[in-house]
């Protein structure tokens, strides 16, 4: 008769893996979330373009990548969406007159202030930063509850 | 008690982490007398004109800006806080780049050897750099800016002296 004593390690790895992927997804859509709910606001005033819209339509996060330094995700907007022009009375919407304006470029120039070609004075409007760091416990929490709930729900499998 | 008005030269003491102002003040003038190791000074390259949040109208460049932000956890009972000292350094033209970039790099060295102790403490801990890519309308895009992060630990007197 034997006892056969195992190392469950790969298993609990594979568990935590999978589970750190989902709390970090959970994680990235509170902020995401708190994102566009802060945007409802009000955001920039720039006068060009329609600022605002384009850009609570654009945020976005991305699938979770396992890195070096465990799993990341991207929540904003992704590169090279041009930014459309408002519609004159009676003609349709274009693409804006200027090709290389995109919309990630107009929120980075408000989040980073920039000296404003009409107000003519620095301007900023910071609003990615500010909801990442009221976000942050509220992101921890979410995090940890997902995290267990898939450990717990991955040892009773087993 | 007489408060504060406003801030005029020699008002303050420093160093100091006794209010916000004097904190502000503190990471201004460690900027200000910071001599890297081939003596460089920050006085070379943006005189005095390092300001707070925004410079005033019309600025001389090329010039740098300060800005805080401050959270505390639970764990430390609101009396220990992480800090973000976001530091621009903004030119104009875009010729003034190379400019911003070597007053930027004295920021890096001056942030990182941080430690006041003299008045509750500071100290520097990791930091984040970027130059600003060109920028489109809105902005004007003969601007050139380098944007630092710098994550401080604060203990500061405002927070941990009770009478």
């Amino acid at each position: 008769m034997s006892v056969k004593v195992t190392d469950m390690s790969p298993q609990f790895l594979k568990a935590y893996r999978d589970a750190s992927r989902k709390a970090l997804d959970a994680a990235a859509n509170v902020y995401e979330g708190n994102l566009k709910r802060r945007f409802m606001k009000g955001y920039y005033t720039s006068q060009a373009f329609r600022s605002t819209a384009q850009i609570v339509q654009h945020v976005q996060r991305e699938e979770p990548m396992f890195t070096g330094n465990g799993w990341s995700s991207k929540v904003g907007i992704p590169d090279g969406i041009p930014a459309v022009a408002k519609a004159k009375r009676g003609k349709k919407v274009s693409k804006s007159a200027t090709p290389r304006t995109m919309v990630g470029k107009i929120a980075l120039a408000w989040e980073m202030g920039h000296h404003n070609l009409f107000s003519r004075k620095w301007e900023r409007v910071e609003i990615f930063k500010p909801v990442a760091i009221e976000s942050a416990k509220q992101m921890v929490d979410t995090y940890n509850r997902v995290l267990n709930r898939f450990l717990e729900r991955g040892r009773a499998v087993k | 008690m007489t408060l504060p008005k406003y801030v005029v030269p020699s008002s303050l003491t420093l160093p100091s982490t006794a209010s916000t102002t004097q904190i502000y003040g503190t990471l201004r003038k460690h900027l200000i007398d910071y001599v890297s190791p081939s003596t460089d000074t920050l006085a070379g390259f943006v005189g005095t004109r390092i300001w707070v949040r925004a410079a005033p109208a019309d600025p001389v460049f090329p010039y740098l800006t300060l800005r805080l932000d401050r959270t505390s956890l639970p764990a430390y009972n609101g009396y220990r806080e992480t800090a973000i000292l976001e530091v621009q350094g903004v030119g104009k033209p875009d010729s003034q780049l190379p400019l911003v970039e070597s007053a930027m790099d004295i920021v890096d060295q001056a942030m990182t050897s941080l430690t006041a102790r003299s008045s509750g403490l500071i100290v520097g801990r990791g930091r984040t750099r970027q130059t600003v890519p060109q920028l489109t309308d809105p902005a004007d895009s003969s601007v050139v800016a380098v944007v630092a992060n710098y994550e401080l630990y604060l203990w500061p007197v405002v927070l941990t002296s009770r009478a």
